[in-house]
């Protein structure tokens, strides 16, 4: 039986992390047209100021740290106070340098601008 | 001889794969998966009392003050509302986990409330409603006197 082994061994398979606790995963829509892909996500309890959003090779994070307090005893819970992190891959072609967001009321909107290359391109059908 | 420990190894073995199932279920459970606010409770909702209050903490991302409805009643506490900035125009969804339907929630209060100092705040997506205690409901502090 192994139960003892198990108990007496650190936990090393999972990833080190530079913050303990739990984090939260954050409730995202995600919605595309022809110019920009536009992401918006429910981050409640997040000032502006503890939002920092990534974007490295194709890879966008997004970490937020729980900022509203409770006071008092807790004599029931449906949400911690946790942080969040969330981590997406991006298509090709999006252009980083016009990234823009948007924060208001715990929701962050994320617009992704495609590059043009890669933008849809109507050919006109002439006729004779 | 040598067949018979071979089956028991077997037995052993086969407990060993039903424990580690047993017990891969309950870290699942433990870590908090499947919680209450992926449940379709929404908004998902903490209860804080702090004496003299108690303190509803809801949780509302992108929902404004006037889409909030708030009503006490008796001792029925009632959180409506609905969230009106959905889907943007022109576009197509690719993925939808935000919540958009009505929200309705109500919450039976332990103690009587004075509805007249009630009041609620919305900061960064948070609702607070403050509930203050009427004076025969708060914590008295009693004084022990030498004899």
């Amino acid at each position: 039986m192994s139960t003892e082994r198990e108990m007496s061994k650190p936990a090393q398979d999972s990833p080190e992390v530079l913050k303990p606790g739990k984090t939260n995963t954050p409730d995202v829509d995600i919605f595309v047209n022809d110019d920009e892909i536009l992401l918006v996500a429910d981050l409640p309890g997040v000032g502006k100021e503890d939002l920092s959003i990534n974007l490295e090779n194709n890879t966008l994070t997004i970490e937020a740290a729980f900022s509203a307090g409770f006071s008092g005893t807790c004599q029931r819970r449906e949400f911690d106070a946790a942080d969040y992190r969330r981590v997406f891959t991006l298509p090709k072609g999006i252009d980083v340098e016009k990234t823009a967001a948007e924060f208001s009321n715990g929701v962050l909107s994320l617009h992704l601008p495609k590059s043009s290359a890669v933008k849809p391109f109507q050919i006109k059908v002439e006729s004779n | 001889m040598i067949r018979r420990l071979n089956d028991i190894d077997r037995i052993f073995g086969t407990m060993d794969f039903f424990k580690n199932q047993m017990n891969r279920f309950l870290e699942d459970f433990e870590s908090g998966r499947g919680n209450l606010s992926q449940g379709g409770v929404w908004p998902p909702t903490n209860f804080y009392d702090d004496g003299d209050h108690i303190l509803v903490y809801s949780e509302l991302p992108g929902v404004s003050e006037d889409e909030i409805n708030i009503k006490l009643h008796n001792n029925l506490l009632t959180i409506k509302g609905e969230r009106r900035e959905n889907t943007p125009q022109g576009y197509a969804i690719l993925r939808q986990e935000r919540n958009v339907a009505p929200f309705s929630r109500s919450f039976t209060l332990p103690v009587e409330i004075d509805p007249e100092k009630t009041s609620a705040s919305l900061k960064n997506g948070i609702l607070t409603v403050k509930l203050v205690k009427i004076q025969a409901a708060k914590p008295k502090k009693i004084v022990v006197q030498a004899a």
